[in-house]
């Protein structure tokens, strides 16, 4: 079967295995460097992974995990088959994807105008301020937004009616709760999110938007041909990275804003799975939902990566 | 850095500075509410700003004798919390990010992976209780050492670098460690500074973790004994005798918040010197 | 302070290490229990009660704390999931306690009654209370009595009675006009229309009131006015069902639906937390509003401050047509506490069982419930009597009070004290509390607790809940058809299965005929 013209394959692959092995051991520093890091990731990621077959079985913590009983696809069957499925995944998506598309878009702005601004001060203080609320958790972000919004006494209220209008009850109402969520999600994270954008930015090296400013470029062109550009990368890994989380609509946000009135918009997943799989102990429909959320999240990354690399040259593998 | 100025950078400028003063009205208007309410005594109703002040929720809080010993915790867990997870995530985000690392793409979508598929609560507490970690601090510091998205970043940014740099130090001699040490690490600061301080901050909030890893209350990190004290203060269904609080329940609540903020507010301007002063010149251009 | 806590580190991990393998030879005991005091920390080691306890039980005293509420259940779920459960332990939550012991994780307690004569006696001797726990015959905890049950009721503002010349409503009619009033005639007297008829908020914490399928326990009098309080229908002679079927349930949830179209309510009354509740009281903005007595407490002082000669007291439950009456529905059954199955083969019964004895005897019971003597306490009458000198610790020393508490009214007025206005009034908290156990017609339904969860319970729990809000909302209109589509849904749920489950188990345990 040897063609005249090619090598065996066989003797092709032996010699290019033979220099993948030079180059390897040439790299044995690195790969030594690596160790630590991937011993921590078989132990602290792979392990619990192995462990999360109890999303199979019906887990007897006396028995172990090895010896509890399968029962194949059953905590799957009964999310699927779960009252508010439909609801669920609708919320979980329809949440996500506007966090990211117009959640996004602030903290890169915000980091462009504070790289951009000419007084340094305003923007360093703009910095701090706009990166505190992260630190606020969600329980408190809600005694705010009660604060602010609160139909008997909120000052945005207050102000509605002062001009006439009738008071609206944000946090009770379905049509605009999904709005409180992305609007208090923006508020608080954009400053979180910007340092990320900045940071990336602060990289840029300063002799291009040197040679920018002698070729005669607006500061509108410098933002567009160089600090955007500058940022493609980040941009894209932090879309990719969110993709791969999609069905992870803000859990302790939600938990902490939503109210009977409003479950039908408000629901998510990972809320069901708190109410029915946590509080009711049900650890392998736990770990059952978790599995299936990640295959979603690799889908997602697979096809966006390849749109990433086709369209942006960027990608994450 | 200097600036030649040209025709339309005036308005430019103003338009920005003026998105900047918004923004930054939007976000102060709550944390002044927040600074306010704390700020409230006994017997004033909650306002934007406040009529009277008072210092007794502080005085309240710094009362408590499991507060000092929790910010001790909490400091301790996140130096230590951030040095090992930035030791682990620098050594494995460099040698990810050399392009001609054979296995490089193997390792890296194996790390993706475990990104994407989170065992849950329960399998990884098991891996913690057959390593015999389950009360102590090593559970807290080891359990969430490295993040994906952050070791992704930092390689990334590893992979930005321009590859010249690197080149001119492998040519005199130099190996792996010592690039990554006197070439790379230098030029990485506004990176290692952000990653470092996500690192910093998760440790500093973190509050689940130590409720469910460890048992002793005198282990515990100042998240969790502030919320103990205001539950105790707030849900107080079955409190004993009278409770002899100076402020009212809000204004604890809101101070709590205060107290635990301050410390990385404080961090952070320091962090924003280094991100303003344009480290990166010297090295690119010489 | 960072070394010494790296070497505090060090040391506990090599101590851990340690324990694990000398738990076996020395008669270590790891007690768990929900937090009594939960704004002070735990005791720590050199703690004199331990050197009590180890003295009356021989066992060396492990004692960890932990959180109330949410984060405690999954405290303890967690070390279920890992078999590492204490030794001797609390549950709080049912659906835990029957997975436990399907798992074969706790063990039978039977044989420890006999070790301790006396608090058997005392406490294990009413055979509905032992039924509660009772699976296969075998006894699978210990089912304390209640220590403190019905703290609830409604509160009003008698200055504001007082000042609009009204009496306290005694029935839903009257209710709803008081609540008129206090919403519209400015009680308060400062010009603005800044205060409410009812303050309630969305609230299904189980804590001395039994919390039941629908709007919480903050509206539970209402569907007690209707005579179809708590979750299930125990009336002999009927068919057994949930209350919902009934139409006296529609009808109650009619009368909800009145109060928030009068706007006698606070409007943010589906969206507030008990705290934002608590908050809105104080600051005099609710004419009446659903409280316990320890929240009242907790939260005087600055209802005081913000309301110079301010009045709070409770009204008894509102009478309903039919003359029906009642706050709502409670369980008679105090903390529950198990031994691990591990503990009792590792021959650890007989130092529980001393512990609980001696927790139970009259030295026991008072260093557990009040602290030491002289130092935490005083007899004044008889009657221990707090010091206010050392408040945290007090209040540190009797975090193992659940293992004591008795309920007594001796016990009672000690716990409860007097809180003082101001302004020389004062209020005796325990009189508070006889009034809403006594005069609130609270209904027994121990037998809830026997009803194991559908497996659904979460979607099951949400779809009534949501409707009922949406029903008195007004975002759905509430019609017979409405209604009937409301009660329709029930089957996609499964729920006849949970009814049948429920009576089932209701039977088996005597609770229904």
């Amino acid at each position: 079967m040897t063609d005249v013209l090619h090598p065996s394959p066989t003797a092709a692959r032996a010699t290019a295995r033979q220099r993948g092995l030079q180059r390897a051991w040439r790299h044995r520093g690195l790969y030594l460097m690596l160790l630590p890091g991937l011993v921590w990731f078989v132990v602290f990621r792979y392990w619990p992974l192995w462990n999360a077959q109890i999303a199979f079985k019906d887990f007897q913590p006396v028995q172990g995990i090895l010896h509890s009983p399968w029962v194949g696809l059953g905590n799957f069957t009964q999310f699927f088959h779960s009252y508010y499925f439909t609801q669920l995944m609708t919320n979980t998506l329809l949440i996500s994807f506007a966090k990211l598309l117009i959640g996004l878009p602030p903290a890169i702005v915000l980091a462009v105008a504070i790289h951009e601004s000419t007084r340094g001060r305003l923007a360093r203080f703009t910095q701090t301020v706009t990166y505190l609320p992260h630190f606020l958790s969600w329980v408190i972000v809600f005694g705010i937004l009660l604060a602010m919004l609160s139909p008997s006494s909120g000052l945005v209220n207050r102000g509605l009616q002062a001009t006439g209008l009738d008071p609206v009850n944000f946090l009770t109402d379905p049509g605009r709760f999904r709005f409180v969520v992305i609007f208090s999600d923006i508020w608080k994270e954009t400053g979180w999110s910007a340092i990320l954008f900045l940071a990336a930015l602060i990289g840029i090296s300063p002799s291009l938007y040197e040679a920018a400013e002698v070729d005669g470029a607006t500061r509108w062109q410098r933002i567009r041909h160089i600090s955007l550009p500058g940022m493609l990368d980040v941009i894209v890994l932090v879309t990719l990275l969110r993709l791969g989380h999609i069905l992870d609509a803000g859990f302790y946000q939600i938990y902490v804003l939503y109210s009977l009135p409003v479950y039908s918009v408000a629901d998510v997943i990972d809320t069901w799975v708190y109410r029915q799989g946590i509080q009711n102990f049900q650890f392998s429909l736990a770990t059952a939902v978790g599995l299936f959320k990640g295959l979603i999240g690799l889908l997602m990354i697979v096809v966006a990566n390849r749109v990433a690399r086709r369209y942006a040259g960027q990608g994450l593998y | 850095m200097t600036r030649i100025r040209r025709r339309g950078d005036a308005a430019f400028d103003r338009s920005v500075n003026a998105f900047l003063i918004t923004v930054l009205l939007v976000t102060l208007l709550p944390l002044v509410y927040v600074v306010s309410v704390s700020l409230t005594p006994l017997g004033e109703t909650n306002t934007l700003l406040p009529l009277r002040v008072s210092l007794n929720a502080y005085a309240e809080l710094l009362k408590q004798p499991a507060l000092l010993r929790a910010l001790g915790v909490s400091v301790f867990l996140t130096v230590t919390g951030v040095l090992l997870s930035m030791l682990l995530t620098v050594a494995t985000a460099y040698p990810l990010s050399r392009a001609d690392l054979p296995g490089r793409k193997f390792l890296t979508g194996m790390i993706l992976f475990t990104f994407l598929f989170n065992a849950g609560l329960i399998p990884l507490y098991l891996v913690v209780r057959d390593l015999h970690l389950v009360d102590t601090y090593w559970a807290l510091l080891l359990h969430g050492a490295v993040s994906v998205y952050n070791l992704l970043v930092m390689k990334n940014f590893f992979q930005n670098l321009p590859e010249s740099l690197e080149e001119a130090a492998k040519i005199d001699g130099a190996n792996d460690l010592q690039v990554l040490w006197h070439i790379v690490l230098p030029l990485s600061k506004p990176i290692l500074l952000t990653v470092g301080l996500f690192y910093a901050v998760t440790q500093w909030n973190s509050f689940f973790e130590p409720l469910l890893y460890l048992s002793d209350s005198k282990m515990m990190p100042l998240p969790v004994v502030l919320r103990d004290i205001l539950t105790g203060l707030n849900s107080a269904d079955y409190v004993d005798a009278a409770a002899t609080t100076t402020a009212p329940p809000d204004a604890l609540k809101m101070a709590a918040v205060v107290l635990t903020t301050l410390p990385m507010l404080l961090v952070y301007p320091w962090i924003q010197r280094y991100f303003t002063s344009g480290t990166l010149s010297g090295g690119v251009k010489g | 302070m960072t070394r010494t806590l790296h070497a505090l580190t060090v040391l506990v991990s090599l101590g851990s290490a340690v324990l694990g393998q000398a738990a076996a030879q020395s008669a270590d005991l790891n007690v768990t229990l929900y937090a009594a005091n939960p704004e002070a920390p735990a005791p720590g080691s050199g703690w004199e009660t331990a050197d009590l306890i180890r003295a009356a039980s021989g066992a060396n005293l492990k004692f960890t704390m932990i959180p109330t509420g949410a984060d405690g259940d999954n405290k303890i779920g967690a070390l279920a999931a890992a078999n590492s459960l204490p030794d001797l332990f609390e549950i709080r939550n049912r659906t835990l306690f029957y997975q436990l012991i399907r798992q074969g994780q706790i063990a039978p307690v039977g044989p420890l009654l006999t070790l301790m004569p006396q608090r058997t006696r005392a406490r294990y001797s009413s055979t509905t209370r032992n039924g509660l726990v009772n699976e296969n015959g075998q006894m699978y905890g210990l089912q304390e009595p209640a220590a403190l049950s019905r703290q609830y009721g409604i509160m009003v503002r008698q200055d504001w009675l007082d000042r609009l010349n009204l009496r306290a409503p005694t029935t839903l009619e009257d209710f709803l006009n008081v609540a008129r009033a206090f919403t519209e005639r400015d009680p308060d007297g400062n010009g603005r229309k800044d205060t409410y008829g009812y303050c309630g908020v969305i609230d299904f914490d189980n804590s001395g009131i039994f919390p039941s399928l629908g709007l919480g326990n903050h509206f539970q009098w209402i569907y007690g006015a209707y005579g179809v309080p708590g979750t299930w229908n125990y009336r002999n002679g009927t068919a057994f069902a949930a209350n919902l079927r009934s139409p006296a349930y529609r009808q109650a949830t009619e009368y909800v639906r009145k109060l928030v179209d009068a706007r006698v309510m606070d409007p943010d009354w589906a969206t507030m937390k008990r705290s934002d509740l608590r908050n809105r009281w104080q600051q005099g903005r609710c004419g009446m509003f659903f409280e316990s007595v320890g929240g009242f407490n907790a939260g005087f002082k600055n209802f005081d401050a913000n309301n110079p000669r301010g009045d709070a007291t409770f009204i008894a439950a509102p009478t309903g047509p039919g003359n029906h009456r009642s706050m709502g529905t409670y369980a008679n059954a105090g903390t529950l506490l198990v031994v691990s199955r591990k503990a009792m083969d590792a021959g650890k019964g007989q130092a529980i069982a001393k512990l609980l004895e001696w927790a139970n005897s009259g030295p026991g019971y008072m260093q557990l419930v009040f602290g030491t003597k002289g130092l935490d306490y005083t007899l004044v009458k008889g009657v221990p009597t707090v010091t206010n000198r050392n408040a945290t610790e007090r209040l540190t020393d009797t975090q193992l009070k659940y293992l004591s508490l008795n309920g007594s009214t001796q016990e009672l007025k000690a716990r409860y004290a007097t809180a003082r206005y101001s302004d020389g009034r004062s209020v005796s908290l325990s009189d508070l509390l006889a009034f809403t156990q006594r005069r609130n017609n609270w209904i027994d339904r121990s037998g809830d607790l026997v009803v194991p969860a559908a497996p659904n319970q979460a979607d099951i729990d949400r779809y009534v809940s949501e409707s009922l809000v949406q029903f008195v909302l007004g975002q759905r209109p509430l019609n017979d058809s409405s209604w009937k589509s409301f009660q329709d849904g029930l089957n996609g749920l499964n729920f006849t299965a949970y009814e049948k489950n429920a009576a089932a188990a209701l039977r088996a345990n005597g609770y229904l005929k």
